[in-house]
């Protein structure tokens, strides 16, 4: 059984002026120790759907269908009193500004026996020496645990917030964009803590991220997001030697590598849809270069050829 | 190629806040020492690129060379002419030769100006053009820039385009004034990556319409290898690597340059390597680390580079590094 199912999971934003679908029908799934990139530019629905997996979409949003499947519990249907349990427990989340995440006015250290104390029945004394050994893990001296985030740089904020994320011990991390307000260098690091926390721990994680490059090499399994719809969904290493949606291949072109010879950098013509009044049928199909008549008529079921899901004509995906 | 920029020895101080105890105690003032003693030149028509992490002074040296900010010491000298010291009417006129792109275009346009007055506004200020011949100049501008039908991107307000859009509006703002040179910081680091060369395509464009010559400041080594023709490499104020960008970026010599390249994510799977660096930028340039700025995080530092500064040494035709070991 995979720890994570997300089945035709719906979120959206009711304004008074219209209706935003950021989420719209998405469905995967994420098994223990599995690192899941869901990959997608700015307003493709990439943070809702992270969001919604712990429950924290800020109003207008609201879930308006599918499930959530975690452990076997369906966290949709679940009453706040019991998600609260989980949230911050079995499934943590770090996000993109810990400045924004962590209490200025609070200690580091202190802040995580705070949160351990809160979901387990510890002592004062258990829970500090069990922060340290979490801040220690993530390459934090215990001597900064008298620190406030004031004294931390950006990347040891990051690092303290995924501290704080691991020491209950959560079997899911999500991670919206942890490392796009750090330093290339200090990405690497921060991204090296996580994946070897995944190593050590067997964690699952959710790293949620535009970067496509830094996604590629991290993860196991990717998403691309666009939309509001997963268009394609398959191992990384399938994601890399054989792209099939449009917009997947387009999108890995766009990408700058320095590694390889220097070619040209090619864009999508267009920009992404506006989610209150998306096209009809695919909602890529405006960019596609292989658009038909169909493909802004109908919307293309899922395909599944193996493990390998494309939601495309190209490939079937007709009723 | 002739020079068209030159900057000499440029420093850039900026003097911390004392307290009022250290005020009292007449405690000397302390400084972030944000661009410490750099020198380089940009030949007509080349992209040159300052590249660098949060923190090494770029920014600062591209807002210098811009004239919104004053250097503590050194030269600029732009066209022959040093413009440090201009003012006036002298000062406008360089404003009209050298103009800016920045990141974030949605602090760079005023909110309740419409898009085409925005554009509209430096013709005015420059005395190029005004009335009806000023309009038809920004609807042409808005054609080549992509936003079309202009004359309804004429009528709208930022707000109401998109993150590409509005850099699209702020490159023909800098353009409308046919400048020789274009100081654009990070000026495709908030577009979305299936943009990004969109935006840097019609950047090159206008290169070759104007012949106009970029400092492209960016810490995004990844883009900027694709455009650049020189590029110097900066840590903490100094720069540290520079030369043809085909060299500094295939065969880096600096360790600095070389983790840098290393730490940057290549679109392939599982591709974890180890980093060739240590630590993280000191939180605030304040305590310069004596010698070689970079040897507390260098794997490869000896003790001469904790007590002596190194000078650059030519590695290869037009590739210099400051490092003991090249």
């Amino acid at each position: 059984m995979p720890l994570l199912e997300v089945e035709k999971l719906k979120t959206y934003y009711f304004t008074p002026d219209s209706v935003v679908k950021a989420v719209d029908g998405v469905s995967f799934t994420l098994d223990k120790g599995e690192i899941l990139a869901v990959v997608g530019e700015s307003g493709s629905g990439k943070s809702t759907l992270g969001l919604s997996i712990i429950r924290l979409v800020p109003r207008p949003g609201k879930i308006v269908g599918g499930k959530v499947v975690f452990e076997g519990v369906d966290l949709v249907s679940l009453p706040e009193k019991e998600m609260c349990k989980i949230r911050g427990k079995k499934i943590s989340a770090i996000f993109q500004d810990p400045l924004t995440s962590l209490d200025p006015l609070m200690r580091v250290g202190e802040q995580i026996v705070e949160t351990l104390m809160t979901h387990f029945d510890v002592s004062k004394e258990e829970a500090r020496e069990r922060a340290i050994k979490f801040l220690e893990m993530v390459g934090i001296s215990g001597e900064r645990f008298y620190d406030y985030p004031h004294q931390f740089s950006g990347g040891m904020r990051q690092r303290a917030m995924i501290a704080m994320a691991i020491a209950t011990e959560p079997s899911l991390i999500i991670a919206d964009e942890p490392t796009t307000a750090l330093d290339v260098v200090i990405q690497a690091q921060i991204m090296n803590v996580l994946v070897g926390l995944r190593d050590k721990l067997g964690v699952s994680v959710i790293l949620i991220t535009h970067d496509i490059a830094l996604a590629m090499e991290v993860s196991d399994k990717m998403a691309v997001m666009y939309g509001g719809h997963l268009v394609e969904v398959a191992s990384s290493e399938e994601i890399y030697r054989n792209p099939l949606h449009p917009y997947t291949k387009a999108l890995l072109e766009a990408v700058p590598d320095v590694e390889a010879p220097k070619g040209e950098l090619k864009y999508i013509p267009g920009s992404p849809p506006d989610l209150s009044r998306p096209p009809p049928g695919c909602r890529f199909h405006p960019r596609c270069p292989y658009t038909t008549e169909k493909c802004g008529r109908e919307e293309p079921r899922e395909v599944w050829l193996g493990d390998h899901m494309v939601k495309c004509f190209l490939y079937g995906g007709g009723r | 190629m002739s020079e068209i920029l030159r900057v000499e020895n440029l420093k850039k101080y900026f003097p911390l806040e004392r307290s009022l105890v250290e005020k009292l105690l007449t405690r000397r003032h302390r400084y972030v020492k944000a661009v410490d003693g750099i020198s380089f030149s940009v030949k007509r028509g080349e992209i040159f690129t300052l590249a660098g992490e949060t923190g090494c002074g770029k920014t600062t040296t591209g807002r210098i060379i811009l004239r919104l900010e004053e250097p503590t010491s050194g030269r600029v000298v732009f066209d022959g002419e040093d413009i440090t010291e201009l003012r006036g009417e002298e000062l406008r006129r360089l404003r009209r030769r050298i103009q800016p792109i920045f990141q974030d275009p949605y602090a760079s346009l005023n909110p309740r100006m419409k898009v085409g007055d925005a554009i509209r506004d430096p013709l005015e200020i420059h005395g190029i053009a005004e009335g009806d011949d000023a309009r038809s100049l920004v609807l042409e501008m808005l054609e080549k820039v992509g936003l079309t039908p202009p004359e309804k991107f004429y009528d709208l307000y930022p707000r109401d385009l998109s993150g590409g859009q509005r850099q699209r509006v702020a490159i023909a703002r800098a353009m409308i004034l046919k400048p020789e040179f274009v100081v654009a910081d990070e000026p495709v680091s908030m577009i979305d990556v299936s943009l990004k060369a969109a935006i840097l395509e019609l950047m090159l464009r206008f290169k070759k319409e104007l012949g106009l010559t970029y400092l492209l400041i960016t810490h995004d080594l990844a883009v900027a290898r694709y455009v650049t023709d020189t590029v110097a490499v900066m840590y903490l104020g100094k720069i540290v690597e520079y030369g043809d960008a085909d060299k500094v970026f295939e065969k880096p010599v600096h360790p600095y340059t070389k983790a840098l390249m290393s730490a940057i994510p290549t679109p392939r799977p599982k591709r974890r390597k180890e980093l060739l660096i240590k630590g993280e930028v000191p939180l605030s340039p304040i305590d310069i680390p004596p010698g070689c700025r970079f040897h507390p995080r260098c794997p490869y530092a000896t003790e001469k580079c904790k007590r002596e500064e190194p000078e650059f040494v030519e590695v290869g035709k037009n590739h210099y590094v400051a490092c003991w070991l090249a």
